[in-house]
């Protein structure tokens, strides 16, 4: 059984397509990184597998079934938004008390850890937190709920480098002690490139790229050197874009660069590295006309 | 972030190198007791699978072994074995490249040979 | 493990200000001043449409708790249904624990000859000698009828939002409108009369009647959130 399975989905808003023919399956007890850029759809495409937002066509099924007033199936599932509403008279334990009740398996002593480690004062009102605190608020539910679909959507806005580290450490021993499936949608790419073992890469409500996180490290370069040289080395190659400066050009080329492309282009003069998850996203969701597959 | 390294390589085989380097250089000695792969995984902030994966490499070339319900243990003869591997390892890795630079900038064998000599005193 | 509906009850439970203390301090504080006024002006026997503002409160609590716990809920993946449930069994909970004080206070009204000054604020109209049954039984039913007005008009918020309510009242003006229009010009006021006093409902008739409207407003409003979602 999936975790999470989408058919052709698309979601449109008066012809517009928020979401347009997702098809994807996210398997049990993986982490799995969505990407792309704000307002590609990451959200959306979050709020329809937690039928918070309805498809317009397309198949939605969240352990074998579809979520829609599905209490089984969104008892298993934790989504934790930026955009969170909470009742304006709720206090941080309220949240928490309320969460806790949610949730079969449900860790109080997580609760705890957390709340001691990002110093957050229980007895205070959820509306007068500042932007991290509140993002705190969401991570400590996400974490303890230990639901077995866990979605953080950008759960750490406001949140320092200090904070952020609380974060992926207790994510790693939460995972670890108890795996579960978790999607992770995330601006700090790199931050996070090592804990992702899935990419989705969404762009303009399209998915671009589905691919195992240990092959897309070793799934584009960049070559960099004088303009010429460089041009002279692309010829035939994908390449996903480039950069000039001067007489100086780096190009940034999807496929296997390999120990032969390496030293081709180390006999050229030129400089050649993988490209870093974070930069290939970078190329691919960039420019203007949107990637296209096999385009060169 | 230093590690992982964006080198193109894949994670869990830096995560076997990274083990390997602490047995080579002594720090984890044998027969001690092995980072866990949640330690490792929070330390360096990699997925818990991918640090198991890593230390498994280790485990199935015997440099590592498993006691049940405790954790993974440095094997009797790690350090030797590494160290017969990496000074094989060794001249395809430093010696070759150095000798291909020197000969792109006319240096000779001789003074190659003086320049590490030298070095060596000093 | 608790059920989820009655988590979304608890959840209701613990905002004892919107429940509780808001709509029993503003009819207290209503309260007050006549009291006050009986006091001081000592006017005889006199009645106040003080009630009416927790009546009015119920319907502003009804729209308000969509808009405040609608997307929280459904953020935590809580089904529409068991929002639904929930948040009916609360507010039934406290419009009934509302309904026992206000009897109680009506029947202190009534034993103390309006609290000494002839004040009559917790009498209803018609209701002056009916029992502290009745009294409850309307209560009651009056309460959650404004409720589930409120709660229907917040529902037909979130499912169609800003435009479709708009568009909503003015049909509704329109429609009504137009009713009365049509009854004036062809001059049929005097037959709307007749048939209504011919139907001269009592007030436990009346109850029943608030209380048919009432579950029709509930399916309403279930029907309208189980097609809502949370702002895009």
């Amino acid at each position: 059984m999936h975790a999470a399975e989408l058919k052709g989905l698309t979601k449109s808003y008066g012809g517009q397509h928020a979401l347009d023919g997702i098809t994807l399956k996210m398997e049990e007890n993986r982490i799995y990184g969505l990407l792309g850029r704000n307002g590609a759809g990451k959200t959306t495409l979050m709020h329809v597998l937690t039928a918070q937002l309805f498809a317009t066509s397309g198949e939605v099924k969240v352990f074998g079934s579809d979520p829609f007033e599905n209490e089984e199936a969104l008892r298993k599932i934790c989504f934790i938004k930026e955009s969170q509403k909470y009742p304006e008279n709720f206090r941080v334990c309220d949240v928490l008390a309320v969460a806790s009740s949610l949730y079969p398996r449900w860790s109080a002593e997580t609760a705890e850890q957390l709340l001691k480690e990002f110093r957050l004062p229980q007895n205070k009102r959820v509306k007068k937190l500042s932007r991290g605190m509140l993002s705190a608020v969401g991570i400590i539910v996400g974490l303890a709920s230990r639901a077995e679909l866990t979605l953080f959507d950008e759960p750490y806005l406001g949140l320092d480098a200090v904070a952020r580290e609380i974060f992926y450490r207790n994510l790693i021993q939460e995972y670890a002690e108890l795996p579960r499936t978790i999607v992770l949608s995330s601006h700090l790419i790199d931050e996070v490139s090592g804990l992702l073992e899935h990419i989705y890469l969404i762009d303009r409500g399209r998915l671009i790229l589905d691919e195992e996180a240990e092959l897309l490290r070793s799934r584009a370069y960049s070559v960099a050197g004088p303009a010429a040289k460089v041009d002279a080395f692309l010829g035939g190659r994908s390449v996903l874009g480039k950069e000039q400066l001067g007489g100086f050009l780096r190009a940034s080329v999807l496929g296997e660069l390999g120990e032969g492309g390496m030293a081709a282009a180390r006999t050229a003069g030129l400089e050649a590295a993988p490209l870093s998850l974070q930069q290939l996203v970078v190329q691919m969701t960039g420019n203007e006309a949107g990637y296209e597959e096999g385009s060169a | 972030m230093t590690f992982p390294v964006d080198d193109g390589r894949p994670i869990f085989q830096q995560v076997a190198e990274r083990i390997e380097d602490d047995i080579v250089d002594g720090s984890l000695a044998e027969e001690a007791q092995a980072p866990s792969t949640t330690h490792f995984a929070q330390f360096y902030g990699i997925n818990p699978a991918t640090a198991a994966k890593g230390v498994n490499v280790l485990v199935d070339q015997g440099i590592l072994y498993k006691k049940r319900g405790i954790g993974m243990f440095v094997a009797e003869g790690a350090r030797e074995k590494l160290l017969a591997r990496r000074r094989h390892q060794f001249y395809e890795q430093y010696v070759v490249p150095l000798l291909q630079e020197a000969e792109k900038l006319g240096i000779s064998g001789e003074q190659l040979a003086s320049l590490i000599t030298e070095k060596g005193r000093g | 493990m608790k059920s989820r509906t009655a988590t979304v009850a608890l959840m209701h439970a613990r905002d004892k200000w919107t429940w509780l203390f808001i709509p029993w301090m503003v009819l207290l504080s209503s309260f007050i001043v006549n009291f006050a006024i009986g006091l001081i002006a000592r006017p005889e026997n006199f009645t106040t449409g003080g009630l009416m503002s927790i009546l009015i409160y119920m319907l502003v609590a009804g729209i308000v708790v969509i808009h405040q716990t609608f997307s929280f809920a459904l953020g935590l993946c809580i089904t529409r249904r068991s929002y639904f449930a929930g948040t009916v069994a609360a507010a039934g909970g406290y419009i009934l624990l509302s309904a026992v004080l206000l009897a109680v206070l009506l029947l202190l009204e009534q034993a103390t000859e309006g609290w000494g000054v002839g004040l009559h604020f917790f009498e209803l109209p018609y209701l002056s000698d009916s029992g502290a049954g009745l009294a409850l039984w309307t209560f009651f039913i009056l309460l959650l009828f404004m409720f589930f007005g409120g709660l229907t008009i917040g529902s037909l918020f979130r499912r169609f939002g800003k435009q479709g309510l708009l568009f909503f009242f003015l049909a509704a003006t329109l429609v009504f409108g137009g009713w009365t229009a049509v009854v004036t010009a062809m001059d049929w006021w005097r037959g709307v009369g007749g048939w209504l006093m011919k139907l001269d409902f009592t007030i436990v008739q009346t109850t029943f009647l608030l209380l048919a409207c009432t579950l029709v407003l509930a399916a309403v409003s279930y029907l309208l959130l189980r097609r809502a979602t949370v702002q895009a």
